[in-house]
C-alpha cells in the first residue's frame, strides 16, 4: 500500500498533468461563476446546508417514508448495511436474469463498493457507458475527479486507447472520438440485460430517485434494458421536490457550471401496464457501507455531501496531483475527509495532511461542509490513535517548555543561536533531524536577530 | 438486510451511540427553512398569462434554449405543417409519439417533406417528435412523459422535435418541482420516467471540451404552438 507522499511524487512528475487538470478546474470555476448569475450563492449555500442538517437528522422517517413510497409505485427496494451485501444482492438480481451484459452509468457508490469488479467476477461483461468513465474503465484506471473522470487524459492518449482496444483508426478531434464512442456504446444499450446507475437525490414524499446526466447515457440506462437498479447511498434523500428545487440547481452549478444538466431524469417505477417501453423490474438498493457511523460522531455533516466536486476544483494540492492521488474513490479535499473515516487511519491516515487548510473548499462547498475544520479534527485523531511514543513525549515536552515564559525565552534564546548553521536569505529551509521531517516539504522564516520584546523595551514599552 | 432493522441502527446512531471518541454532531435548527431564496432557474414571476406574456415567456424560453444549443420557434396552428417539414426536411424517417389532435398536422409536415413515419420507438429513425407536458422559460427546458409514447422516440434519433402548447410555459424551478410533486405521487398509475429535457446532450469529458450528440440528440428543437 503506497503512501499519498508516493503516489503525489509519481503525479507530480508526470508531464502536463498538473496543467490539465489546473486548467480543467479553471474551466470550471468560470463557468460556475457564471452559472450562478445574480442568485445569492451565500444565502443559497445556508438553506441548503439547513435542509441537508434536518434531512440527515430525520433520515429513519425519510427513509421509511421514501421505500413505502417507492413500493407503492412498483419498485423494490433493498437496505444494505455493508458493500458486501450490496453487491452480493446486486449480483443475485443480474444472475436471476440471466444477466450477460451490464451498462452503467457514472455512479460514485457503486465504485464505492467495488460493484463492476464483483460482477465481472461473475462472469457479466459491465461497461461503463460514460464517455469519461468508459475512458478510465478501457484504459483500466480509476477516475481522477468526480464530474471529469479522465481530466488526466490528452486527446491523443484518449485516441491511442481506442485505436488500441476497439481496432479503430481515428483523429484527435474530440468530436470524432466521440462519435465513434456513441457507436460501439449505442450497440451495448440495445443489447444490455441490466442497467445500473447511481442516483443523485431520492425524493421521500414521492419514493422518486433523481438522476442528472449530460450524455444521455443514464437515460438509456434506465430506459432500454429490461431491469434497472439504482444504488443509492442512504444519504441521499430530500424531504420533497421543493427542496430539489434548491439543491438540484446548486448541484449542478456547483459541479460542471450549468444552470442545469442536458438531462434531469425523474424514476417512479416500472414500465406502466400502458406504456409501451422502459424496464419491467426496478430494484433500488439503499447503502450504508459506513455511513450511519458517522451520525453520533463530529463528521456527521460530511453526509451533507451532494458529490459536486467543487471542492476538488479550488483544491491547491488537487489541481497539482489529481485524483488519484489520493489512493481511493473519492479524492480532493472530500476525499481526504470521507476516506480515512470509511477505511480508518491505517490505510488513509495520510490524507488529512494532503490539504494546505487554505479553506478555499469550504469556501467553495454549495451545502456548507466545513471542510478544513473536519481535515483539522481528523488530524487530530489520526494523531491520538497512531502517534509513537517518541512523539508523545516530544510534543509533552515542548508543551511544557512553552508552557512557561522563562521555559519559552530560553528556547528561543537556543533556537536563535542554533539557526545560524541552517538559516538562508532569512529563511529556515533545513532544519536537522527529527524537524527535517517537517522543514522537507516547507520552509518558514528565520527568527528576527533580536526579539520584538526587546526592541519594545528600549522603546520605552511597559 | 431487513428494512426494520438497518434503520433501528439508524435511529440509534442518530440518538447519540457510539462515537469511537470522534466528538458529536454540531448543533443546529433541526426543522426546515421556510423562506427558500431564489436559485439561479428560479425565473421572474410574471402575471397571468395573456398573450404579451405569451411573448414574453417564450422569449425567455427561447433564449434560455439558444444558450445551450438548442432551437425554439414560436408557431401557430397553421404554420405548424410548415414548420415540421422544415425540420424534417433531410431526414428520411420520424418516430412520432402520438401527438393527439396535432398528429395530423405533423404528418402534413413530413409529407411535404418527404419523410416517412416510423412505427413508434423505431431504433434506426432519424428524426423523434413529441409533445412535452411543460417548458420551463428560465432555463428552456421541456419535460416530456413515458405515459406520452415510446421513452426511445426522445432518446434514440439524432434529432428530438419537441411540440410545447404555449399555456404549459412555466417561469422556472419553483412551479416545475410543484408540479412533479402532483405528477409523481405514488403509485402504479404515475409516470414510470419523466425527463427534463435542457437542449443536446453534450460532454466536454476530453480535455474540456464540448462536443454535441454523445448518447443522446446532438439536435433539439421546440416548437411552442400558440393558442
Amino acid at each position: 500500500m503506497s503512501t499519498f507522499r508516493e503516489r503525489a511524487r509519481t503525479l507530480l512528475a508526470t508531464p502536463g498533468l498538473g496543467s490539465a487538470i489546473g486548467h480543467a478546474m479553471d474551466v470550471r470555476a468560470e463557468t460556475r461563476q457564471h452559472a450562478f448569475g445574480d442568485a445569492d450563492f451565500e444565502a443559497l449555500r445556508q438553506t441548503a446546508r439547513a435542509i441537508r442538517a434536518h434531512t440527515i437528522a430525520s433520515l429513519p422517517e425519510y427513509l421509511e417514508r421514501f421505500a413505502d413510497a417507492a413500493e407503492a409505485s412498483g419498485a423494490r427496494v433493498f437496505f444494505a448495511s455493508t458493500a458486501g451485501e450490496a453487491v452480493a444482492h446486486i449480483g443475485r438480481i443480474v444472475r436471476e436474469h440471466g444477466g450477460r451484459l451490464v451498462v452503467k452509468s457514472k455512479s460514485m457508490v457503486t465504485e464505492e463498493i467495488e460493484l463492476t469488479a464483483a460482477l465481472e467476477r461473475d462472469g457479466a461483461e459491465v461497461v461503463e457507458t460514460d464517455l469519461g468513465e468508459h475512458i478510465v474503465q478501457i484504459a483500466q484506471e480509476r477516475p481522477s475527479h468526480i464530474t471529469v473522470p479522465a481530466v488526466h487524459k490528452t486527446r491523443a492518449q484518449v485516441r491511442e486507447l481506442f485505436e488500441r482496444v476497439y481496432g479503430a483508426r481515428l483523429s484527435d478531434d474530440p468530436a470524432q472520438i466521440t462519435r465513434f464512442a456513441r457507436d460501439v456504446l449505442r450497440d451495448r444499450f440495445l443489447n444490455a440485460d441490466v442497467g445500473i446507475t447511481g442516483v443523485n437525490f431520492g425524493v421521500a414524499s414521492t419514493g422518486s430517485l433523481v438522476i442528472v446526466t449530460n450524455e444521455g447515457n443514464g437515460r438509456m440506462c434506465t430506459s432500454l434494458p429490461p431491469v434497472h437498479i439504482a444504488v443509492m447511498g442512504m444519504e441521499r434523500l430530500v424531504p420533497t421536490f421543493r427542496e430539489l428545487s434548491v439543491l438540484l440547481p446548486l448541484l449542478t452549478a456547483s459541479a460542471t457550471g450549468q444552470r442545469i444538466t442536458s438531462y434531469v431524469n425523474v424514476v417512479n417505477g416500472p414500465r406502466r401496464t400502458d406504456e409501451p417501453d422502459g424496464p419491467e423490474e426496478l430494484h433500488i438498493v439503499v447503502v450504508d457501507n459506513g455511513r450511519s457511523a458517522l451520525l453520533p460522531t463530529e463528521y456527521r455533516p460530511v453526509l451533507n455531501c451532494i458529490r459536486c466536486g467543487a471542492c476538488q476544483n479550488v483544491c491547491p494540492v488537487f489541481r497539482h496531483v489529481g485524483g488519484h492521488a489520493y489512493g481511493s474513490v473519492y479524492g480532493g479535499p472530500i476525499g481526504a475527509v470521507l476516506t480515512p473515516l470509511m477505511e480508518g487511519f491505517t490505510r488513509a491516515g495520510d490524507l488529512p495532511h494532503a490539504s494546505t487548510l487554505c479553506a478555499a473548499c469550504s469556501d467553495a462547498c454549495p451545502v456548507g461542509i466545513p471542510l478544513h475544520d473536519l481535515l483539522i479534527g481528523l488530524r487530530r485523531d489520526a494523531a491520538a490513535e497512531r502517534a509513537s511514543r517518541a512523539e508523545r513525549v516530544g510534543f509533552a515536552l515542548w508543551g511544557r517548555v512553552w508552557g512557561s515564559a522563562p521555559g519559552y525565552r530560553a528556547s528561543v534564546r537556543l533556537a536563535r543561536a542554533g539557526q545560524r548553521l541552517f538559516a538562508r536569505g532569512g529563511r529556515l529551509g533545513r532544519a536537522p533531524f527529527p524537524l527535517s521531517r517537517w522543514t522537507a516539504g516547507r520552509d518558514l522564516p528565520a527568527l528576527a536577530k533580536r526579539p520584538f520584546r526587546d526592541t519594545w523595551r528600549r522603546a520605552g514599552g511597559a | 438486510m431487513e428494512r426494520s432493522e438497518f434503520l433501528r441502527v439508524v435511529r440509534e446512531r442518530l440518538r447519540g451511540g457510539d462515537s469511537a471518541g470522534r466528538g458529536r454532531p454540531p448543533d443546529g435548527p433541526a426543522a426546515l427553512p421556510e423562506e427558500y431564496p431564489p436559485t439561479p432557474v428560479s425565473g421572474p414571476a410574471l402575471g397571468p398569462l395573456d398573450e404579451s406574456a405569451t411573448g414574453l415567456i417564450f422569449e425567455r424560453f427561447a433564449e434560455a434554449l439558444a444558450g445551450v444549443g438548442g432551437q425554439a420557434r414560436l408557431v401557430g396552428r397553421g404554420e405548424l405543417p410548415e414548420a415540421v417539414a422544415a425540420v424534417a426536411r433531410g431526414s428520411d424517417g420520424a418516430a412520432v409519439h402520438d401527438l393527439g389532435e396535432l398528429g395530423q398536422l405533423v404528418e402534413q409536415g413530413l409529407a411535404r417533406a418527404g419523410c416517412s413515419v416510423l412505427p413508434p420507438g423505431d431504433a434506426e429513425a432519424d428524426l423523434g417528435i413529441t409533445s412535452a407536458i411543460l417548458g420551463v422559460a428560465a432555463t428552456g427546458s421541456v419535460l416530456v412523459s413515458s405515459a406520452q409514447g415510446h421513452r426511445a422516440t426522445a432518446l434514440l434519433p439524432p434529432t428530438h422535435l419537441v411540440l410545447l402548447p404555449a399555456d404549459r410555459l412555466v417561469p422556472g424551478f419553483g412551479e416545475l418541482c410543484t408540479r412533479l410533486e402532483e405528477l409523481c405521487r405514488p403509485g402504479r398509475r404515475t409516470p414510470s420516467s419523466l425527463v427534463l429535457v435542457t437542449g443536446p446532450s453534450r460532454t466536454s469529458d476530453i480535455e474540456m471540451t464540448p462536443v454535441l450528440g454523445v448518447h443522446g440528440p446532438g439536435q433539439v428543437i421546440v416548437l411552442v404552438i400558440s393558442a
